[in-house]
């Protein structure tokens, strides 16, 4: 399982230089959210399976907060291309 | 046998979250590339968080809550960010890729020059 688990860092690791490649690149502002995004994945499951391969639960925590706090993002990042506003007051 | 049990897991989960950034960095416009990463990389991501939910329940003896929140929060929010972020790119008006994009929302929604 150690192989198991450095392969998968390998390959979440050439993963993410992908989608740093489309964060940068990317033509539209959207192509760099959704860059941003699967980033924040690959940066999730790297810390999952480093919490496998370090046989410690100390970074499970830190799991959920990241989560949380991609999902926020995107959000807060979608409603700011379509409005150009993060809070608004308009009711719609 | 976990062990096995947790390598497939995560092999499947990484192939996934893998072929997620290929699409990402591959396909021709963001509709396709928020297709790509919203679909792909949410179930590789429940694989892996179910391959730890495994490890951590089998070396311990007791079930990690906070993962099982992680993967139920996963699989609430993956599909969600990527509908926001590709609704919010249609009504900015970025365009499809040539070819057979068909654009069905045109006749509800106009989108904003």
């Amino acid at each position: 399982m150690e192989l198991v688990v450095n392969i998968a860092l390998t390959l979440l690791g050439f993963g993410a230089l992908l989608c740093f490649y489309r964060v940068v690149k990317g033509p539209t502002i959207p192509d760099r959210a959704v860059g941003v995004d699967t980033l924040m994945m690959h940066v999730v499951a790297i810390i999952l399976l480093l919490g496998i391969k370090g046989e410690t639960r100390i970074y499970m925590d830190a799991v959920i907060s990241i989560a949380i706090l991609s999902f926020v993002g995107t959000t807060g990042f979608a409603k700011f291309i379509a409005k150009g506003v993060i809070i608004d007051r308009d009711r719609s | 046998m976990i062990e096995i049990a947790v390598s497939i897991l995560i092999l499947i989960g990484v192939l996934f979250i893998v072929t997620a950034a290929v699409g990402v960095l591959r396909l021709p416009d963001a509709y396709c590339r928020a297709h790509a990463s919203g679909l792909s990389s949410t179930l590789g991501l429940l694989s892996v968080t179910l391959a730890a939910i495994v490890y951590f329940t089998a070396r311990d003896g007791s079930l990690p809550i906070s993962l099982l929140l992680v993967a139920l929060f996963i699989f609430f929010t993956g599909p969600i960010g990527a509908h926001m972020l590709t609704r919010a790119a249609y009504f900015i008006g970025i365009k499809q890729h040539e070819g057979k994009a068909v654009d069905e929302m045109a006749d509800y929604v106009p989108p904003r020059d």
